[in-house]
């Protein structure tokens, strides 16, 4: 039984008709056409499909669409503004820490969760906050390097 | 995901009127970190959710010097892990909260959904996609994991049940007869089994004030350092008597080495009235290894994990003994 809801995302409203079935993720990628989120394990343990929800990092693939309702969530393409990219991103291209770019998205929304909490992390602090995105290029050092330019920076 | 007709009901009384009306057919849904993962894989078919996220009342940590704590069962794991009065006063839960799974999961996994997790055996997680009939705990009779078991021998994983039975924690439930609580230690059955009835719903975890000069550890062994599950987990809580340290109360919680969390009852009473020393601890950490009855399964065998648990014990008890006496004295 579909139901219309209301989902704000990156400051737009958007009306969607949704099964209660229905993941946030889905919703999001296929309802509303936002393919900057990448469905991974689809059962909340990669990382690849987080979003923040009211600023909060959640895994979209365990939070159903119609629980989102009306609430503020932040994708990948919520970022930027306009051209201009957001620290974060700028210091994943300086770094290389983009190599297939599959779990870029929910490390970056990772990344922006810990720094909105913590501006200035130590490593271990950034090392922690992304031990739940896996990343299968890179090995993680310049994702973590570039986090922690980021930080610098701002 | 099957379709399912879903509820947001805003007070206790409705969401139990609900259990009550679809009595095993509808499943009571908190953070969804472990619920829809079983949906999702076919393993688990409600054909009404009940989000009980709407309700007040159910998200807190009330703390009280006589009556200490009250934890909201809705409460996140990342809220109890940082708490300044849990980190404080029951650091030991902290500790075990913040070892869960990783930041995004504490954000919306609750405490009360900790303690009701489903076995995460990878055969159980699998047999709808395989085709297979279900097993004992998809409501079948047959194990795929354990050839000849006569019931399910998964193991509950809810990994802040150590630390809370350490602090001799009870759960507060809400059913149509009425309120009730439960002692942790005997709330589960087996894993992703609990005394919860199909028309209660765990409401808080109640947890006494622990006495002057407690304190405890809890240590967890998985393969990986973030997300895993844990392999086999240990929780170590001692009370040190004022002035000349001997241990006037001991617990240990256990997790991953019997169907359910359980306390090493012969191990804690090694240390009662004594003064715990090195010796004392590598006797304790064999105890507590004998009373463990690890079973085997996907994820490491019996006599690895019984390994597992005298290390455990054996480190933990130690830290734990750091951590009281520096606060005994500092």
């Amino acid at each position: 039984m579909k139901q219309g809801i209301r989902l704000i995302v990156n400051g737009d409203p958007c009306e969607v008709m949704v099964k209660p079935s229905e993941t946030l993720l889905d919703v999001i990628r296929d309802k509303i056409g936002l393919i900057g989120t990448k469905k991974g394990c689809d059962v909340g343990d990669c990382g690849a499909c987080v979003v923040l929800i009211d600023g909060i990092a959640v895994s979209s693939c365990l939070v159903l669409a119609v629980e989102a309702r009306d609430k503020k969530i932040t994708t990948i393409e919520g970022l930027a503004n306009g051209e201009t990219l957001h620290p974060i991103q700028k210091a994943f291209m300086e770094h290389g820490a983009v190599q297939c770019g599959f779990c870029t998205p929910g490390m970056i929304l990772t990344a922006k969760a810990l720094l909105d909490e913590n501006p200035n992390p130590t490593e271990d602090e950034v090392r922690e906050a992304i031990s739940g995105n896996l990343c299968r290029c890179t090995g993680y050092a310049k994702i973590i390097e570039a986090i922690q330019a980021a930080a610098q920076n701002s | 995901m099957k379709d399912f007709e879903y509820f947001e009901p805003v007070t206790l009384n409705e969401a139990l009127s609900l259990l009550i009306r679809y009595r095993g057919r509808a499943k009571v849904v908190a953070g969804g970190t472990d619920l829809l993962v079983g949906m999702k894989q076919g393993i688990v078919n409600p054909a009404y959710l009940v989000n009980i996220k709407k309700i007040p009342g159910l998200n807190h940590i009330d703390y009280d010097e006589k009556e200490g704590f009250r934890i909201g069962a809705l409460t996140t794991l990342h809220m109890v892990e940082t708490s300044p009065e849990t980190e404080s006063k029951i650091g030991v839960l902290a500790e075990a909260a913040h070892k869960v799974g990783a930041r995004r999961l504490r954000n919306v996994g609750t405490i009360g959904g900790n303690l009701c997790q489903d076995t995460k055996c990878l055969y159980y997680a699998k047999t709808y996609f395989w085709g297979w009939a279900p097993c004992y705990q998809g409501g079948g009779d047959v194990c795929y994991a354990v050839k000849g078991a006569k019931s399910c021998p998964a193991m509950a994983i809810a990994e802040t049940a150590p630390a809370l039975i350490c602090l001799e924690a009870r759960a507060r439930i809400i059913g149509p007869k009425g309120e009730r609580t439960v002692a942790i230690e005997d709330f589960f059955v087996s894993a992703g089994v609990t005394v919860l009835a199909e028309d209660e719903i765990l409401t808080a975890i109640e947890i006494p004030n622990p006495p002057p000069h407690t304190a405890g550890v809890y240590l967890k062994y998985s393969k990986r350092g973030a997300i895993d599950f844990a392999i086999a987990g240990a929780a170590v809580v001692l009370t040190l008597q004022s002035g000349d340290g001997v241990c006037s109360n001991a617990r240990i919680g256990l997790i991953g080495v019997a169907r359910t969390p359980i306390r090493a009852k012969r191990a804690e009473g090694m240390m009662r009235g004594k003064k715990i020393e090195s010796d004392l601890i590598d006797q304790v950490a064999k105890s507590a290894s004998k009373e463990a009855r690890p079973l085997g399964d996907t994820y490491a065998s019996a006599s690895y994990r019984r390994t597992m648990v005298e290390a455990l014990v054996k480190r933990a008890t130690t830290e734990a003994l750091a951590v009281v006496t520096r606060e005994a004295t500092g």
